[in-house]
Parts: structure tokens; C-alpha cells; sequence
């Protein structure tokens, strides 16, 4: 583990050592082109993570909505048994009257 | 950094106007503080200046928030970060380490630090860098960001408070568990370059 750690630092610092180049001004149009859509009135397109949020927001109060509807029929079914046991047993009761 | 010419508060009142020369002057302005920042956390499969044009919108249509309290340097640094964050978070998907991707140049490297005990040449800086951020790529967006920060571009505590926001324990606490991480993912590694 030690070993590990000490290699793991050695890494890290001859990593640090490299630097990408220092740039000094925007390639040509850049600047033009985001002051533009800016002034168009662009949003910054993040939006893989807002849709995906949006997604598993919808997902979920789908999965919510047909889990509470599998328990409502159920309920519902179970209910109906119960009464169709209702009723058999008041004939059986009213025939041996 | 700063041009001796640039009047960065005649630059906000013209942003403040919406004009357009005045963006174009404050984009060609602080587009090297971005593209450092950018290229230091970028996503593999974001391009930069895509990346680096999310943040100037986002800057530019945030403007009126800026109080003037900071440095205009520490409030863009602080938004460049949190886009890069938010690309990194979007994508979710981070590839597994194995020792058969790696180049001849990465597996030389991993033998060299495991049979020599003395640090690297200069001349593997690049290399190493490159197999830094193999690394990286498998942790996790907000332990990527730390590690890059300390040990890579050199920043101090404070320096990475001022970027994130976040307060320093928790700054340290992360540290420690994404160097944690990442010896755990450069053992892995190496244990299968014995196999």
C-alpha cells in the first residue's frame, strides 16, 4: 500500500509538471459568436442533464401512477370477491329458511 | 491577465445595456481564464469552445447578478467550474480501467513507477498527465474536479473555496476519499498488469 501511495504521489507530480499552453486570445469569430447568441437570447445548452432530470421526473410519477393504479384494481377486484361471498352465503342462508 | 487597456466597469455598464461590442470586449477579454478552466475539466466527449461558449452565455446572461463584493475573475471562475461540473455530471456514463486500453506509453509508465523508485523524467510529464486523466475519467465528476485542482494545476484550499464555494472541511474530507479512489483504481490497475 505504501508502495501504491508513493507511486500514486510520483504520478500525480510529474502529471502536475505538464501544463497545457497559455493561450493568449479567442480564435477568430468566437467572441462575435457568443456575444451574438447571447444577445439572441440563447440559454446555455446544458440540457443532457436538464432532459435527463426531466425524464426520471416523468418516469417516476408515471411508475408512481401505475403502481397506484395496479393497487386500486386490485383493491377493487378483492372487493368484489368479497362481496359476491356475501352474497352467496345470504342465498345459502335464506334457502335453508 | 487583465489588459491594462480593458475598463472592466465601462464594460458592465455597456453588458448591462446589452451591447453587443461590449460583449464581444469582455468575451475576447476572459476567454484565456475560461479556456484554462475548460481544458482542465473538460468532458472526453464535450468539445471545448462548445463548452467554453455555454459559459460566456451563461455569464453574460447572468450579469446583473454580479454584485462587484469579488474579483470578476472569482465570479467566472466560479460559474466555469460549475458548467464544467454539470457537463462532467451529464456524463453518467464512466468507462471501466482496464490494462489491455491502455497505450505502450501508459502500461511503460505504470512498470517504470512500480520497479523504480525514483520520481519521473520531466520528458513523462505529458505521459503522465495522460494517464492521470484515464484515471480521472473513472472517479466521480466532483472527485475528478478535486484532484485535478490539488494535484495537478496546484491550487490551494482557498483557491479551490473560491471556485466551488464549497466550505473548506468539506473540501477536505472529498479530497481525501477521491485520493482514496484513485489509489484504489491505480492498484487495480497495476494488479492487472501483474496478471
Amino acid at each position: 500500500m505504501k508502495n501504491t501511495d508513493s507511486s500514486l504521489d510520483r504520478l500525480l507530480r510529474s502529471a502536475g509538471q505538464c501544463h497545457p499552453p497559455v493561450v493568449e486570445e479567442a480564435p477568430y469569430g468566437f467572441a462575435t459568436r457568443a456575444a451574438a447568441a447571447w444577445l439572441a437570447g440563447a440559454s446555455p445548452r446544458e440540457l443532457p442533464g436538464l432532459e435527463t432530470l426531466w425524464f426520471r421526473r416523468s418516469l417516476f410519477c408515471a411508475l408512481a401512477l401505475m403502481a397506484a393504479s395496479i393497487g386500486w384494481s386490485i383493491r377493487a377486484d378483492t372487493a368484489a370477491a368479497n362481496d359476491d361471498m356475501a352474497i352467496a352465503s345470504y342465498a345459502t342462508t335464506a334457502d335453508l329458511q | 491577465m487583465a489588459d491594462a487597456g480593458f475598463d472592466i466597469d465601462a464594460c458592465l455598464d455597456g453588458l448591462r445595456r446589452h451591447d453587443e461590442r461590449a460583449a464581444t470586449d469582455f468575451v475576447r477579454e476572459h476567454y484565456p481564464l475560461v479556456l484554462k478552466i475548460v481544458r482542465s475539466h473538460l468532458p472526453r466527449r464535450a468539445a471545448e469552445e462548445d463548452l467554453c461558449q455555454v459559459v460566456f452565455i451563461k455569464i453574460l446572461s447572468n450579469i446583473d447578478q454580479y454584485s462587484g463584493r469579488v474579483p470578476i475573475a472569482h465570479w467566472i471562475s466560479r460559474i466555469a467550474v460549475n458548467t464544467c461540473l454539470n457537463a462532467l455530471k451529464a456524463e453518467s456514463v464512466r468507462p471501466e480501467l482496464r490494462w489491455a486500453d491502455l497505450s505502450t506509453e501508459q502500461t511503460s509508465l505504470l512498470d517504470q513507477l512500480a520497479t523504480n523508485p525514483e520520481d519521473l523524467h520531466p520528458d513523462s510529464a505529458a505521459s503522465s498527465r495522460d494517464l492521470v486523466e484515464t484515471l480521472l475519467a473513472a472517479l466521480k465528476p466532483k472527485d475528478r474536479l478535486l484532484i485535478t485542482m490539488l494535484h495537478l494545476e496546484g491550487y490551494s484550499m482557498d483557491d479551490v473555496k473560491q471556485a466551488t464555494g464549497w466550505n473548506i472541511a468539506t473540501i477536505k474530507v472529498r479530497a481525501f476519499r477521491a485520493r482514496q479512489k484513485l489509489k484504489q483504481l491505480f492498484q487495480e490497475l497495476n494488479n492487472q498488469g501483474k496478471i
